[in-house]
C-alpha cells in the first residue's frame, strides 16, 4: 500500500517554500508545473496516465465492448482474440472490467480527496487563524486520529456500517483530514505574521476577508501538492479495502475486488484476472505520484 | 612575502548565465602583516575568502590566477586535493561570518576544534584536547574545559564566532583569512571579538587578512588595504594613507558612508554592479559621481596604477578623486 | 536526555487511552448487530436479551465502559465472543508473525533503500541514467499496492520459476513446529536448535517481506536523498574542508546528520506497515494481527477488535518514541526542544 509521506508537525514553519512569497499565488505554480509537463519526460507520462484514467473513469464503462456484470459460461479463459484480457471465473469479460473500474476507484479517490482537503483545509484555517486554545485542541484532536492503524480503522468502519460507496468515501476522507488541516496549519502560522497581512489588518479588512484573499492563495501551493498523494493513497485504500471483502461488492468493477477474485487462480498459473486490473491500477498509482512529484518539484523551484 | 596572490578570477554559473564574482585580483601579504579587504556588500569579497584557500561554492569555480603560501601554491599551482588539504587548516585558517552554521550541529565544538588539530598534526586523544582548551581559552571564552563540551546551538552568536576562531588558529597557520568575522553579530559584542581575534593572531604570529565592510575595524588593526569593489581591486594603499587621500571613488564613498562626513554627493549612487552584465570601459560608470566621458570612463577599462608610494588606484579620474578627497578629509 | 525520553513516554498513555475509547465507543455506535449475528435473525426476545446481556452490551456505554477499563488495568481485553480465549493470549498468537514480517522487511528496505538514496543524492554526476532510473524506481514502488504485487511475485518466484514455496501460512505441512519459548517461530527454532524449521520459516516469509520491503524502499530512498542533499550543501561541509579535513570524515558526518528524516519516517512507515499488514497477511495466508483482526471484524467480534487495535496503536507509538530516541541520539539539537 503506497505511503503518505510524513508532513511537518502543526508548529513549524513548511518547508516546502521559501521565504520568496507567491503572492501572485498560483499562477506562476502552475506555469512551472505546465513547463515540467512540457519539457520532461517524466511528466508527460504521469501527466498522460491520469488523463486516461479520467477519460475511462468518465467513459469506461460505456466504451467497453463486453457487459460488465452479466456472468456468462466462458470461465477463465486465457487472453485470446475475442477477449483481450481474458475472462475471469464468472465468464466476465476481464478487458471490459478493467476499463469500467476507473469509475468507481477514481471518482472514490477524488470525491474523499475532495472533502478532506475541504474539511481539512477548513478546520486548519479556523482553528489556526482564529486559533488560541480551541484552536490548538482542535488540531490536537485531528492529530490523535493519526494514531489509529488507518486501514483498519477503515475496515471497522466500513464492516460494521454496511459496505456501502459513500461509507468508503467518507472514511477515507475522515483519515485524511488531519494531514491538511495541519498543513494548513503550518502554512497559516508562516503567513500570518507576514509584512502584508499586518497591512491588510491595519487598513481594516475584516479576519474572514484576509483569510480568504491573503492567506489562503498562499497557503494552497503545498495543499495541492499533497492532493495528488492523498488521491493515489485513496484508490489503494479503496482497492484495498475491496480485496479484503471489505469494500466495494461484486459484481461492480473495481479493481481490489477484481484482483481479489483472480487471486485463488494465480497459484493454478491462471494470472489475467488479477493481474490485468492490477496492472491499470499500479500505472495509475503511478501516474499520480508522478504528477504530485511534478508539483512537488515545481514548489521547490519555485522557493 | 610570505602570502601572494596573483590574477585570481572567479566565476559564478546560474542557470545559463555566468557571472565574474572575482576579477583579477592581485594582493599580498607579509610575515605579521594585518592587511584588510574592504568593500560595499556584494563586491566579491566572500567569494574571495574562499577562493584564497582554492575553495568555491557549489556553482563557481577559480577560472584564473594563483594563490601561494610562503611559495606553496594553493591555487594554479596543480597540487593535488591531498596536499591541498594539508595545507587548509595547518597553515592557513579560514574564519566565516556565519559561525554557528559552519559548525558541525551535531557534535561538540571542543570535539571539532581537537579533530583540526589531531588531523594535522597526528596528535590525538588528550593532547589534542589540551590544544583545543588553550585555543578555547586564548580566543576568549571563559571557562573553557566546559566550554569544550557544548553543542554549537547552545552558544551565543559570538561565543559561536570564537570557536570559529579557535578552530582557524588552532594549528597555528601562517595566516589567516577572516572574512566578516564580526558582521553578524551584536555591535555591543563587536569590538570585543575583533579584538580578542586580533590578539589571538597576533600571539599565535600568524598573518591576518581581514575582510570587512566596517571602515573603522580596519583602521584599528589594519597594516595595508585592499579596496575592492564589482570583484576587483580598485585601490591599495597603507592604511593611513587610504583614511587621508583616498584615490578612488569607492574608497571615498565608503569613507564617507562610515565617518558620517557631511558632504553626501560623493558616494556612489545606487545597487552594486551586476556581475551577469559587465560594461564595456569602467563598470562604475553608471553609479560614480566623479564619472566623466572624457576621461575614458565608458570606453577604456581602467588598470590599477600609481598614485603614490605603496598606493595604486584603479580609475581614470584618480587625481581629481585624490584633490576632492583631500579636502574633505581635512 | 532521559527527561526527554520520559516525557515521550507519558505522552503515549493519553493517546493509547483516547484511542482504546474512541474504538470501544465507535463499535457500539456503528449499526452493525453482533448480537443478532450470533443468535440469528429468527430468534426469540428471551435468546436476543440473554446474549446481549451475556456480551455485556446491555449495560449503559458508560458502565460498559467502566469494565473494559477494569479489565485493562487487569491486563486483558476480556475473552473473544468467537473462541472464549483471552483476547490477549489470542494476540499473542498472532501478533509475533506480524512482528517477524514488518521488522525484517523494515530491516530490507533500510539496508537496501539507504545506499541507494545516498545515491541518488549525489544528483546530477557522471552517472545520468543509473540516476534517473533510482529516482523512478523509488516514484514507483512507494506508490504500488503491496497486495497486487504479493501476487505478481507468487506468480513469478513460485510458479514461474519455483525459488520460493508456495504462499500456504508460514510453514510447509512437513516441518516441525518448534515449541514456543518467546512466540516467534524464527527466534524461537533457532533456540531449539531446529535450524531446518527455521530455513522453512524463513523460506515462507521471504516472498511477503520482499513484497513489503518492496513499496516501503522507495520513500526511503526519496527521504535519504532529500536529507543527505540537505547536508552536502550546508556551511558546516564547506568549512570542514577549509580546515583540511579528510573527505571520508566529512562524507560520514553528512550521512550522520542526514539520517535524521529517514529515522522518523521509518517509524511511521513501521506504523502504516503494522496497520496494513493484513493486506500481504491474506495473500500469502500468514496467520498474522492483521488476518486476525480481519476476521474479528468481519464476525463483530467486539473485544478482539478492540484488543487488536489497541496493541497495534500502542506497538506503533511506542516505535515513533524509539526512533525519536535514536534522533535524539543522532542530533543533540533536537534534545532541548
Amino acid at each position: 500500500m503506497a505511503l503518505a509521506e510524513p508532513i511537518p508537525s502543526g508548529d513549524e514553519p513548511s518547508p516546502v517554500i521559501a521565504d520568496e512569497e507567491i503572492i501572485l499565488g498560483y499562477p506562476s505554480l502552475w506555469a512551472h508545473v505546465i513547463h515540467s509537463v512540457r519539457r520532461e519526460t517524466l511528466p508527460k507520462v504521469g501527466m498522460a496516465i491520469v488523463l486516461v484514467t479520467i477519460f475511462l473513469a468518465i467513459l469506461g464503462p460505456v466504451i467497453a465492448p463486453y457487459n460488465t456484470t452479466a456472468a456468462t459460461n466462458s470461465v477463465n479463459q486465457p487472453p485470446s482474440m475475442a477477449h483481450w484480457f481474458g475472462t475471469d471465473n464468472n465468464g466476465l469479460d476481464v478487458f471490459s472490467r478493467v476499463l469500467a473500474a476507473p469509475r468507481i476507484d477514481i471518482s472514490t479517490a477524488l470525491l474523499a480527496t475532495a472533502l478532506a482537503l475541504i474539511a481539512g483545509s477548513a478546520i486548519g484555517l479556523f482553528a489556526t487563524f482564529y486559533g488560541g486554545r480551541l484552536g490548538a485542541l482542535a488540531i490536537r484532536v485531528t492529530d490523535t486520529l493519526q494514531a489509529f492503524p488507518a486501514l483498519i480503522l477503515a475496515i471497522i468502519v466500513v464492516v460494521l456500517t454496511g459496505h456501502g460507496l459513500a461509507t468508503i468515501v467518507l472514511v477515507i476522507a475522515v483519515l485524511n483530514m488531519p494531514l491538511y488541516a495541519r498543513l494548513m496549519r503550518s502554512e497559516v502560522l508562516r503567513i500570518r505574521d507576514r509584512a502584508f497581512v499586518e497591512a491588510a489588518r491595519a487598513s481594516g479588512l475584516s479576519d474572514m476577508a484576509i483569510a480568504w484573499r491573503q492567506v489562503l492563495p498562499n497557503a494552497l501551493a503545498p495543499i495541492v501538492a499533497q492532493m495528488s498523494v492523498t488521491i493515489g493513497w485513496a484508490i489503494l485504500a479503496t482497492a484495498g479495502l475491496s480485496f479484503l471483502g471489505a469494500g466495494v461488492p461484486p459484481p461492480t468493477p473495481e479493481w481490489g475486488s477484481m484482483i481479489s477474485a483472480g487471486a485463488s487462480e494465480i497459484i493454478l498459473g491462471q494470472w489475467w484476472p488479477s493481474v490485468f486490473p492490477g496492472l491499470a491500477m499500479a500505472l495509475t498509482v503511478f501516474g499520480f505520484a508522478v504528477l504530485a512529484d511534478t508539483v512537488q518539484t515545481a514548489l521547490g523551484r519555485e522557493g | 612575502m610570505l602570502f601572494e596572490v596573483s590574477g585570481l578570477s572567479v566565476e559564478y554559473s546560474t542557470l545559463d548565465e555566468v557571472s565574474r564574482a572575482v576579477n583579477d585580483v592581485h594582493l599580498s601579504a607579509d610575515r605579521g602583516e594585518v592587511v584588510g579587504i574592504v568593500g560595499e556588500s556584494g563586491c566579491g569579497k566572500s567569494t574571495l575568502a574562499l577562493a584564497l584557500l582554492g575553495l568555491t561554492r557549489r556553482n563557481a569555480r577559480i577560472t584564473a590566477g594563483s594563490v601561494r603560501l610562503d611559495g606553496q601554491p594553493l591555487v594554479g599551482g596543480g597540487l593535488g586535493e591531498k596536499q591541498l588539504r594539508q595545507i587548509r587548516g595547518r597553515r592557513i585558517g579560514l574564519i566565516t561570518q556565519n559561525a554557528r552554521s559552519s559548525l558541525n550541529p551535531t557534535l561538540r565544538i571542543g570535539e571539532q576544534i581537537a579533530t583540526v588539530f589531531a588531523t594535522h598534526t597526528g596528535e590525538r586523544g588528550a593532547r589534542a584536547r589540551a590544544a583545543a582548551i588553550s585555543t578555547l581559552r586564548l580566543v576568549g571564552i571563559n571557562d573553557p574545559e566546559r566550554r569544550f563540551d557544548a553543542y554549537p546551538h547552545e552558544l551565543s552568536g559570538g561565543m559561536a564566532q570564537r570557536a570559529v576562531i579557535a578552530m582557524a588558529i588552532v594549528c597555528r597557520p601562517d595566516i589567516v583569512i577572516a572574512d566578516e568575522a564580526t558582521s553578524r553579530l551584536d555591535v555591543t559584542i563587536q569590538a570585543q571579538i575583533l579584538d580578542d581575534l586580533q590578539r589571538s593572531v597576533q600571539e599565535v604570529g600568524s598573518s591576518l587578512v581581514l575582510i570587512t565592510q566596517d571602515l573603522g575595524v580596519i583602521a584599528n588593526y589594519g597594516d595595508r588595504l585592499y579596496v575592492m569593489n564589482a570583484g576587483e581591486v580598485v585601490e591599495t594603499a597603507p592604511t593611513p594613507v587610504l583614511f587621508e587621500t583616498p584615490g578612488h571613488p569607492a574608497s571615498v564613498s565608503l569613507l564617507e558612508s562610515q565617518l558620517d562626513l557631511p558632504e553626501r554627493e560623493l558616494r556612489l549612487r545606487g545597487l552594486p554592479v551586476d556581475g551577469r552584465v559587465l560594461p564595456k570601459g569602467c563598470w562604475l560608470q553608471a553609479r560614480c559621481p566623479f564619472m566623466d566621458a572624457q576621461s575614458g570612463c565608458r570606453t577604456v577599462h581602467p588598470e590599477l596604477s600609481d598614485v603614490g608610494t605603496g598606493h595604486q588606484v584603479r580609475c581614470h579620474r584618480a587625481s581629481v578623486v585624490l584633490s576632492r578627497a583631500a579636502e574633505l578629509t581635512r | 536526555m532521559k527527561r526527554y525520553i520520559l516525557s515521550r513516554l507519558a505522552q503515549v498513555i493519553p493517546q493509547v487511552i483516547v484511542v482504546a475509547i474512541v474504538t470501544f465507543v465507535l463499535l457500539r455506535l456503528l449499526p452493525a448487530n453482533p448480537v443478532e449475528g450470533i443468535v440469528g435473525p429468527t430468534a426469540t426476545k428471551a435468546t436476543y436479551d440473554q446474549e446481549q446481556q451475556k456480551l455485556g452490551l446491555s449495560a449503559s456505554l458508560l458502565s460498559q465502559l467502566g469494565r473494559f477499563f477494569d479489565e485493562i488495568v487487569h491486563g486483558g481485553f476480556g475473552n473473544s465472543w468467537q473462541t472464549n480465549v483471552p483476547v490477549t493470549t489470542e494476540i499473542g498468537q498472532h501478533l509475533p508473525i506480524t512482528l517477524q514480517l514488518i521488522t525484517m522487511a523494515t530491516v530490507v528496505a533500510l539496508i537496501v533503500g539507504i545506499p541507494l538514496g545516498y545515491v541518488l543524492s549525489t544528483g546530477r554526476g557522471p552517472r545520468r541514467r543509473q540516476h534517473r532510473f533510482l529516482r523512478i524506481f523509488s516514484l514507483f514502488a512507494g506508490s504500488q499496492p503491496d497486495f497486487w504485487w504479493g501476487l505478481v511475485f507468487i506468480y513469478l518466484f513460485f510458479f514461474l520459476v519455483r525459488i520460493f514455496p508456495a504462499p500456504l501460512g508460514i510453514l510447509s505441512p512437513a516441518a516441525v513446529a518448534p515449541q514456543p519459548v518467546t512466540g516467534f517461530i524464527l527466534i524461537d527454532s533457532l533456540l531449539r536448535g531446529q535450524v531446518g524449521t527455521f530455513a522453512d520459516a524463513l523460506d515462507h516469509f521471504a516472498l511477503p517481506v520482499l513484497t513489503l520491503a518492496f513499496v516501503v524502499v522507495g520513500p526511503i530512498m526519496r527521504m535519504t536523498s532529500q536529507g543527505m542533499r540537505s547536508e552536502v550543501n550546508a556551511d558546516y561541509v564547506l568549512y570542514a574542508r577549509a580546515c583540511g579535513l579528510p573527505e571520508r570524515r566529512i562524507a560520514l558526518s553528512i550521512i550522520r546528520n542526514g539520517l535524521a528524516p529517514v529515522l522518523t519516517l521509518t517509524g511511521v512507515l513501521f506504523g502504516v506497515l503494522l496497520g496494513g499488514a493484513v493486506l500481504v497477511e491474506t495473500v500469502f495466508s500468514l496467520n498474522g494481527l492483521g488476518v486476525y483482526t480481519l476476521q474479528s471484524v468481519l464476525a463483530l467480534n467486539y473485544p478482539s477488535i478492540e484488543g487488536s487495535v489497541v496493541v497495534m496503536t500502542t506497538i506503533a507509538l511506542l516505535v515513533y518514541i524509539v526512533m525519536d530516541i535514536l534522533h535524539a541520539l543522532l542530533d543533540p539539537r533536537v534534545r532541548s526542544r
